[in-house]
């Protein structure tokens, strides 16, 4: 039973993290949007007349969603139409059971792996689940019964066939490098140095690799510049065209998930997953009681001047509007100030005297921070790009595809082999 | 100047041609209308008329010809223009000019959806602005005004036949050049609306596209969808009340339209206007160049899917827009040329603002050039799109940048300038192939020339007086309306009566953000306009749409529209 | 617990297949056999054979079922009309087997509540990726050689079939 109930809780701490980071990333992508393009971004939602950064616009956009009219074509394949975009949500939550997120915890005597299921063919999973992923847009496309979701249907069968290969291929020379189809073997392996100095990285082994990974992730994901399958301005919104309501919303969610999997993934295969370059977990051990008290004493002091940043706003902004938004800085000057204690009053349990129990907590948790920390850098990359980027043409898509990505993957192998073979 | 071709022309036809015109300085010849294509097809290859400008019809229901067709030729090369003038009656076609001038196509269409004059021999003569089932013809003297008609069934561009002709036409393509099947069948065949509402058809445009695959393999447009009659109810108001329904055109560049509109009456008046009213329409005009231009090619780079530079450039856009919104009160419609002058003087401050905003301006452009110029995905996606010949530019009555992108540097504001665009220095951009990437390219360097010119203007403006002097065009000071009787009367009479224009016609002109802008209009003497056309650079424009498109895919017909720069409310007035 | 999971992968597997070749439109049953796939995943799965599972789902499910799917599509077009209709008559399978999968299920669960026996455990490197390699590699090379040969022939036949003689590459 304790397995079952091991399982449970990381499947729980996986899908919160998920769900966690699909409000946040929409956050973020509005907010960085917006920075890119020389704008506020949404600032409009409050709570009682304060407008936390925009962070309350995630919440109002799912309840405008739930209580808006499900508005469905006459025409539709009701069952399809009705599953697809369960379909899509589902497929892009299930990626997440074989990424590990951390190395392992000991709870009672038991030494806890920090992944959900440590499949001995992971890396394969993560492309069969991907390869489904095709079927919510196509189903979606056919049963709309509209010719542009069709059209968006289409499209997107043709490019995540296309971009599939590509992405099997440049995962191959990894796992022949690793020689292993487990996930957490190849992360790993990655906690290894070449040189002695230099982290045996999946982007340092395999530099080709990685770029033919995510650029297939990208098309994965279906966002710009491959976003075809919607092609907002050509084929309108391609295959969730006819969806509203919380339906949209699923499609729309679904499309973070893919994001922050496909970050996980790029992270976990080529950036090191959880491990932090030349500091090993036997090193994170066992400085665990000075990484501990430096963390500390650097969160109270970042806090600090975040806290110091907001009062001389405060003070500088104090009748701007003259409602409830002039306290914001103020609030945040006090969410801060409030942070900075906390971390503050933790250095009064002396974290340096830590205990081997806590050094492996400690560790642990150091590592799940470098993970996290890498996903959200190239969920942000995620960002970056789509709002830098003009859109591909189809035909130039299935160029970049085959002609292009896919010799390239065969030649990244056939070097990696030799390389292996003879050096 | 075209009195040389008119005296050879004369020599040459003899007595084909009927009467020979002069007025405002314009010549017109009127032939017979069954000379009419021999008169053309010499105009086209002896004398260097490459271009037909428009068709204009008017109706005289007095005449035994009530119906007068005008087809206004230009040489871009020897820098002429030429009316050439036939008449007409209800059952009486003329012969179709579209063998000979590309234009000639939708332009004959208008006439005859307007005034039912027939046309022989043309390719597909249907109805363009008005709906399919409309019955009559607007523009025609005897069709009242306030008469509605309830028009509600769409209308289906392709019928079967045309499916299969071009099931059998794909069927031809070979494998190597982009055909994928052993044989099309028309059932193979999807058509697709694009439009009228549509993401990228950024107004109410509609193009149905017979689709194999993704590839267009035949397009055909249909507009009209906006259409308000501009023209009829032009001849409804007098001369000065139209103003108002000219920034309804090019709602993006509402003030080069009323200049323009004044430029047209001032010069059927025989008034020319102060100069610091001129210094004043050329900063308009240029501020509105700069602003349709970057709605553009913003809206162009985010058909391609390039988002961020929206913003880049339409912040620029949205500045310029609050200082217009200072000098007249409005944003789009902005009604600020008068006939004979300009509604207001430029309010203090103006110069100053308007420099620190062309500034940003070009901070906000170079922005945009560094994400495009050098990317490769965007050159992919535009180079070599929706290309056109220099001949098929000029045939098909391209102007502005869109046949500056051919190469051709052809620009009213240097060969016929008016509002003293002599005075200022600039250059005329051009590109090489005709390609969206060209078209862009050309835009974005005319926003850095518009630039210089208005520049110079604020430079040197000149003093004096903002409106003539002739009371007869423009109502006089308020002060002397309020404080003397003939003042009173005078603002009383031209108010009530409009100006009383002398009999006659012309055609004015200019250089609008999209092409040649031009009001042709006739006046019999009363206050009110006898006929107004209106020339729009667009609508020539974008009936070569579909020629662009065909045998490529939907992407690159959005891709091209966009660069075309099709505003429906000039297309459809 | 493992004989749960077989008999509902089993029966789902079943109703997958028996919907597949009842549907009258080509693409509903082209997703019905996806799902039958999925469920054979499942029982590859039960058995230890994670890398032939996880293959399964791969080339079969996500690969070739959607290039069936694509070229469905592009062959029907989007129109349902004409097959609406159809869709009508034979749903019985639909509403029957399920029930009939379900009884199937219990009883075969039931009937095998006295065997304990599910032959011996199979080696952790069993049906792993390692374990397949070297069969197909070593001891079937020739074999696995030969089938893709057996493949590659196909693969012409049917170009030369589906496409116009007069076009082909070598003529």
């Amino acid at each position: 039973m304790p397995i079952v109930l091991e399982s449970l809780a990381k499947i729980v701490f996986m899908f919160l993290l998920i769900m966690g980071m699909v409000p946040a990333l929409i956050w973020a992508e509005r907010k960085g949007a917006a920075f890119i393009q020389d704008r506020t971004g949404p600032n409009r939602a409050a709570i009682g007349g304060v407008r936390l950064a925009g962070l309350v616009h995630p919440i109002a956009d799912v309840l405008k969603l739930v209580f808006k009219e499900d508005v469905q074509p006459e025409a539709r394949h009701k069952a399809f139409y009705n599953l697809a975009p369960w379909l899509a949500m589902t497929i892009a939550v299930s990626s997440y059971a074989v990424i590990p997120f951390g190395d392992f915890i000991t709870i009672a005597g038991r030494k806890i792996p920090l992944v959900v299921a440590d499949l001995q063919v992971g890396a394969l999973y993560v492309l069969a689940v991907a390869s489904l992923g095709t079927y919510a847009v196509v189903m979606a496309g056919w049963a709309s019964n509209n010719k542009f979701t069709f059209l968006g249907g289409i499209r997107a069968t043709a490019q995540m066939i296309s971009y599939e290969i590509s992405m099997g291929l440049a995962l191959m020379g990894l796992m022949m490098i690793f020689s292993s189809l487990r996930i957490t073997d190849i992360v790993a392996g990655q906690g290894d140095m070449i040189f002695g100095f230099l982290p045996k990285w999946g982007v340092v082994v395999q530099p080709l690799g990685f770029i033919l990974f995510i650029t297939a992730v990208f098309a994965e994901t279906n966002r710009n510049p491959f976003d075809l399958p919607e092609g907002e301005s050509e084929i309108v919104a391609g295959f969730h065209l006819e969806y509203s309501s919380l339906k949209f919303a699923l499609f729309f969610m679904a499309e973070y998930c893919h994001m922050v999997v496909g970050a996980a993934l790029i992270a976990s295969f080529y950036f090191g997953g959880y491990q932090i370059p030349w500091a090993p977990r036997a090193v994170l051990e066992a400085n665990a009681g000075g990484l501990l008290t430096a963390k500390l004493i650097g969160v109270a002091v970042a806090a600090s001047v975040f806290a110091l940043l907001f009062l001389r706003r405060a003070q500088k902004e104090k009748n701007k509007f003259n409602d409830n938004r002039d306290r914001e800085p103020v609030l945040g000057a006090g969410l801060w100030i409030l942070v900075a204690i906390g971390a503050a009053g933790a250095l009064l349990l002396k974290p340096w005297t830590v205990g081997p129990q806590g050094a492996e907590m400690v560790a642990t948790v150091f590592q799940i921070s470098a993970f996290v920390a890498k996903v959200v850098f190239f969920a942000w990359l995620f960002i970056w790009v789509r709002w830098t980027l003009p859109r591909f043409r189809y035909d130039q898509l299935m160029h970049l595809g085959w002609k292009v990505m896919l010799p390239l993957g065969v030649a990244n192998l056939v070097v990696t082999a030799l390389v292996m073979a003879f050096v | 100047m075209s009195q040389k071709l008119v005296d050879k022309l004369q020599q040459e036809f003899g007595a084909d041609i009927l009467a020979v015109s002069s007025q405002h300085g314009d010549e017109t010849i009127t032939v017979d209308k069954d000379k009419l294509l021999v008169v053309l097809n010499h105009l086209r290859d002896h004398e260097g008329c490459e271009q037909l400008s428009d068709v204009v019809g008017v109706h005289y229901p007095d005449r035994d010809q009530e119906f007068e067709v005008n087809y206004l030729l230009r040489s871009w090369q020897n820098n002429v223009r030429l009316r050439v003038r036939v008449h007409t009656t209800e059952g009486e076609a003329i012969d179709s000019a579209t063998g000979i001038y590309k234009s000639a196509d939708w332009a004959e269409r208008e006439v005859y959806d307007l005034f039912g004059v027939d046309f022989a021999d043309h390719p597909d003569l249907r109805r363009i602005l008005c709906h399919h089932e409309f019955e009559g013809h607007p523009l025609r003297k005897d069709y009242p005004i306030e008469q509605g008609q309830e028009c509600s069934r769409p209308e289906h561009l392709f019928n079967d036949e045309d499916i299969a002709r071009a099931a059998r036409r794909a069927s031809g393509i070979k494998p190597e050049v982009g055909g994928a099947h052993d044989e099309v069948h028309p059932s193979d065949l999807l058509t697709v609306n694009l439009g009228p509402s549509h993401p990228a058809t950024h107004g109410a445009l509609r193009v149905e596209c017979l689709l194999d695959g993704e590839n267009i393999l035949e397009a055909k447009s249909e507009i009209g969808y906006i259409h308000r009659c501009f023209e009829k109810e032009a001849e409804d108001h007098t001369w000065a009340q139209v103003m108002p329904y000219t920034d309804r055109l090019n709602y993006c560049s509402a003030m080069a339209n009323n200049a323009i509109y004044a430029l047209a009456v001032e010069k059927m008046c025989g008034v020319e206007a102060t100069p610091r009213a001129n210094a004043i329409r050329v900063i308009v005009s240029e501020l509105s160049r700069i602003i349709d231009h970057l709605v553009c090619v913003c809206a162009n780079l985010v058909d391609v899917g390039a988002l961020t530079n929206y913003w880049y450039l339409y912040n620029t856009r949205e500045s310029i827009y609050q200082s217009l919104e200072g000098l007249c009160g409005s944003r789009l419609t902005t009604n600020y040329a008068r006939i004979g002058g300009m509604s207001h003087d430029l309010y203090d401050g103006f110069a100053d603002e308007i420099r620190t905003k062309l500034d940003e301006m070009v901070v906000g452009n170079n922005e945009v050039m560094k994400l495009i110029a050098r990317n490769r995905i965007f050159l992919d996606r535009t180079v070599g799109v929706g290309a056109i010949s220099q001949e098929d530019a000029l045939s098909w009555g391209f102007t502005g940048p869109c046949l500056r992108a051919t190469g051709l540097a052809h620009d009213l504001r240097k060969s016929a300038p008016y509002f003293g665009y002599e005075q200022y220095e600039f250059e005329i951009p051009t590109g090489t192939d005709g390609d969206s990437h060209d078209r862009i390219m050309v835009r974005m360097a005319e926003m850095v020339q518009s630039r210089a010119i208005i520049l110079q203007a604020l430079d040197n403006l000149p003093d004096g007086p903002l409106n003539i002097e002739d009371h007869s065009v423009i109502i006089p000071p308020k002060e002397k309306v309020y404080n003397t009787i003939e003042g009173a009367m005078n603002q009383f009479k031209l108010v009530y009566e409009g100006i009383q224009v002398p009999a006659g016609e012309g055609y004015g002109f200019g250089e609008g953000a999209n092409g040649e802008l031009g009001f042709f209009c006739v006046s019999d003497g009363t206050g009110h306009a006898y006929r107004i056309k209106v020339r729009p650079p667009c609508f020539p424009i974008f009936s070569a749409f579909t020629t662009l498109v065909q045998g490529r895919m939907i992407p690159d017909a959005i891709a091209t529209l966009g660069s075309l720069n099709i505003i429906a409310g000039e297309l459809d007035r | 617990m493992e004989g749960f999971l077989f008999w509902f992968c089993g029966s789902l597997m079943l109703l997958g297949s028996l919907m597949t070749v009842t549907q009258r439109s080509a693409v509903v049953s082209a997703v019905w056999l996806i799902f039958a796939f999925i469920c054979a995943a499942g029982i590859f799965a039960l058995l230890n054979a994670s890398f032939l599972a996880v293959m399964q789902v791969l080339v079969y499910a996500g690969a070739i079922m959607v290039l069936f799917l694509f070229v469905i599509m592009m062959l029907q077009g989007p129109e349902l009309e004409g097959e609406r209709k159809l869709l009508k008559l034979p749903m019985w399978p639909a509403v029957a087997v399920p029930p009939m999968a379900i009884a199937v299920m219990i009883v075969g669960y039931l009937q095998n509540k006295g065997l304990t026996q599910w032959g011996p455990d199979a080696p952790e490197s069993f049906g792993g990726p390692n374990h397949v390699a070297e069969l197909l590699l070593g001891k079937y090379l020739l074999a696995f050689e030969l089938i893709s040969i057996v493949l590659l022939v196909a693969l012409i036949g049917a170009l030369a079939i589906g496409k116009d003689e007069r076009k082909l590459p070598w003529k």
